[in-house]
């Protein structure tokens, strides 16, 4: 193993190592639309932009929300945020009224509570999935790179891209980048590439192979 | 050298005219309005939206009968229950004991089997363990309000004593697989809902079939059913046939069937003349029959011709038809009850508490600004390409944007519903894009300078490493969750546009420089 090899390979289980740390104290941070939060629907009855409620729940909540629009009208406006108490509805409810010139009475609003999503259930479809797409590639691999060594090469691949996951995984937990609508697209994307990198590699290898055989049929 | 710039115009002005329909479309002006003709994106859940249906646990109560013993009576008139005594309770439709966790993780499983039955391609189910309250995400299309009225039913599925309801032979516990078959003939086309039994309510059923619930001899011999079974029966037939173990099979028995079916109906004719002489007989008549309830509505209630041995039960829905409308109704109707008899019974009454639309938080200009930024970096790649390659770079840069342009338009002709994976599929076609096009350039350059590799070698060289990439793509394509199919349809048109309009666009377009 290359000594360029061998730093990334360090690198890549220390922030495993330290990612399962935080995952293990602190968990994942994962991102408001599958934590337990609470939710309010205002019907407005007019066009609306959602950077102007922005403003208004940046004021009355200070934190993180998800702004949707509500029906196919899109006149109403779901707001959702981890906590929601009933002052602060009054107070959302009432900069809309006064912003859009409405009468809409908070005590008609209700907070609902959302549960949260287990990621377990987002992650299981994918999972199955790209079970069955690694068994093919792996089968592929052995076949096309057997010259490497059938075996040597399914655990390479496998361990490859095992550990560039869990890398990403590593990395996502210690920064704690939200886990949530964005993640499976990224996982998607370090999956490939590194299925690319390492068929780049093996190719890199069958060439040096070649080459080989060649100058010593020339000797 | 003319022929050569004339060439290479004659390809630039194509890539723009691509670059131009793709970007820009092609208006028309049709009455008052200009409308945009070419088709727009499938945009998935993720990005355009989805119904959101709260299911809550029913805190409703139903009025039972009971008599002086404590019985429950099925149905009394107010005479009747002044009568004999009954008296009249409100019991709760859920008892508060069964109000549990275990309960809650049992019916949110229900749903999950429920919406996979129907073959909703993506969804998102969270539950409320506390109250169990369950919130269901799914796409917003034709087939929601659909889903949305059948996803909360209870699904009690019986077969019971037709004289002694409370004696139930078998439940939905016995059920392994319930599907919905067709069958089309000269007549039409008939519906059956398929209900295949497990282990051990097959050795259940067979014991049924084959003693207490067969029809008796002398019934057969003497023709002495009654005509509301015999017309029951014409309308629901059930399959004794052996055991088939595809669809087709299945199709070909279920024709057996219509024409046992139309036996039975000449029979059930020559029943109704005999029927005066019988009716005497009919009285005494001790057959036993077994009732099948979806949700305490009866669907059919039957005796056997013959022992049931391979552990299924077929039932036609409709007598043969022609018209659409009504095959679809027939088909949406068995789906639902092949779905509900499958998934199991629900452990608790669920009621919907909200159901609406919402869209993505992910809104229009969130997607600008990632279309900004992507464009940032494609610009920055592409320039990058010019101050290495010069002129070469410079006209693998256009045939860049006009592979972006080619390919969004095939993305948008074939109908390929855009997810964020979906999304990341095309980031890795454009890479994966780009990286072709740099190597091509290089070998370019190499030839100029040693002669030793063509561009088409590059190319090959190229795509024999992406093949794990085509694996991925086309593996993704057949599974049947949306975000993984659109992540593979995006890119395996991505590699397949690549593969095409590299080796006629951009090769071309180098070489001739």
């Amino acid at each position: 193993m290359k000594q360029l090899e061998k730093i990334i390979l360090g690198l890549a289980i220390i922030i495993i190592i330290i990612g399962a740390i935080i995952v293990k104290i602190k968990g994942f941070n994962v991102d408001l639309k599958y934590t337990a939060s609470n939710r309010i629907e205002i019907s407005i009855g007019k066009e609306f932009e959602l950077k102007d409620i922005k403003q208004i729940t940046d004021e009355v909540l200070n934190e993180d929300v998800i702004l949707q629009k509500v029906e196919v009208y899109e006149d109403s406006v779901s707001i959702t945020a981890k906590e929601i108490t009933d002052e602060q509805k009054n107070e959302i409810v009432n900069k809309i009224n006064e912003k859009y010139e409405l009468e809409v009475n908070a005590d008609e609003i209700s907070i609902s509570n959302i549960s949260k999503t287990r990621l377990y259930d987002i992650a299981k479809q994918y999972v199955l999935a790209f079970s069955i797409i690694t068994i093919i590639i792996l089968v592929y691999m052995a076949i096309k790179y057997r010259k490497l060594g059938a075996l040597a090469i399914v655990i390479k691949t496998l361990l490859t891209i095992v550990i560039a996951e869990l890398t990403l995984a590593g990395i996502v937990a210690i920064v704690r980048i939200p886990v949530g609508v964005y993640s499976m697209a990224i996982v998607l994307l370090v999956y490939v590439f590194t299925i690319m990198c390492i068929t780049s590699k093996y190719e890199k290898k069958l060439l040096e192979i070649k080459k080989e055989k060649n100058s010593e049929m020339v000797k | 050298m003319k022929e050569k710039n004339l060439k290479i115009a004659v390809r630039i002005l194509a890539i723009l005219l691509i670059c131009l329909v793709s970007f820009i479309g092609v208006y028309v002006q049709e009455g008052n309005q200009i409308i945009n003709k070419v088709t727009g994106y499938k945009l998935g859940m993720d990005l355009q939206g989805a119904r959101v249906i709260t299911i809550k646990v029913s805190d409703e109560s139903e009025e039972i009968i009971k008599d002086a013993e404590g019985n429950v009576i099925e149905e009394a008139t107010d005479e009747e229950i002044e009568q004999n005594g009954y008296t009249k309770e409100n019991v709760p439709v859920n008892k508060e004991e069964d109000k549990n966790v275990e309960n809650y993780k049992k019916a949110k499983d229900i749903i999950e089997t429920r919406l996979k039955k129907l073959a909703i391609q993506n969804y998102t189910i969270k539950l409320n363990e506390e109250n169990g309250t369950i919130t269901i995400e799914v796409p917003e299309n034709e087939n929601t309000d659909y889903i949305v009225s059948n996803i909360s039913e209870v699904g009690k599925f019986q077969i019971t004593d037709s004289e002694d309801t409370e004696n139930v032979l078998l439940d939905s516990n016995a059920i392994k697989e319930a599907n919905v078959l067709y069958n089309t003939t000269t007549t039409g086309t008939t519906v059956y809902l398929s209900m295949e039994f497990n282990k051990e309510g097959k050795t259940k059923l067979k014991e049924l079939t084959s003693g207490d619930y067969a029809t008796k001899e002398e019934e057969e011999n003497d023709e002495t059913e009654d005509t509301s079974d015999s017309t029951e029966e014409t309308e629901e037939q059930e399959n004794n046939t052996s055991e088939t173990n595809n669809t087709e099979e299945q199709a070909e028995n279920t024709e057996q069937d219509t024409e046992n079916q139309t036996e039975n109906t000449e029979n059930s004719t020559e029943e109704q003349n005999d029927n005066e002489e019988t009716d005497e007989k009919s009285e005494e008549d001790t057959q036993k029959k077994v009732t099948l309830k979806l949700d305490d509505t009866e669907m059919i209630t039957s005796s056997f011709d013959e022992p049931i041995e391979n552990g299924m039960i077929q039932l036609s829905m409709n007598a043969a038809t022609t018209s659409e409308d009504t095959l679809q109704d027939t088909v949406e109707h068995a789906t639902t009850m092949a779905m509900l008899i499958e998934s199991g019974t629900m452990p608790l009454e669920y009621e919907i508490d909200t159901n609406e639309y919402i869209l993505s938080e992910i809104t229009q200009d969130t997607l600008s600004k990632l279309v900004i930024i992507a464009s940032i970096l494609v610009a920055i790649a592409l320039i990058y390409l010019i101050i290495k390659y010069k002129g070469i770079g410079l006209l693998a840069s256009i045939s860049y944007i006009g592979f972006v342009g080619l390919y969004m338009l095939v993305i948008r002709y074939t109908n390929v519903e855009i997810t964020l994976e979906g999304l990341s599929g095309i980031l890795i076609a454009g890479i994966l894009n780009y990286i072709l096009n740099k190597k091509m350039l290089q070998s370019t350059k190499e030839i100029q300078e040693t002669i030793q590799k063509s561009t088409m070698q590059a190319f090959t060289s190229f795509f024999v490493k992406t093949i794990p990439v085509w694996i991925i793509s086309i593996i993704a394509c057949f599974i049947t969750w949306m975000p993984v199919s659109s992540f593979g349809m995006t890119l395996v048109w991505g590699l397949i546009i690549m593969l095409i309009y590299n080796i006629i666009v951009t090769k071309k377009l180098i070489d001739t420089k």
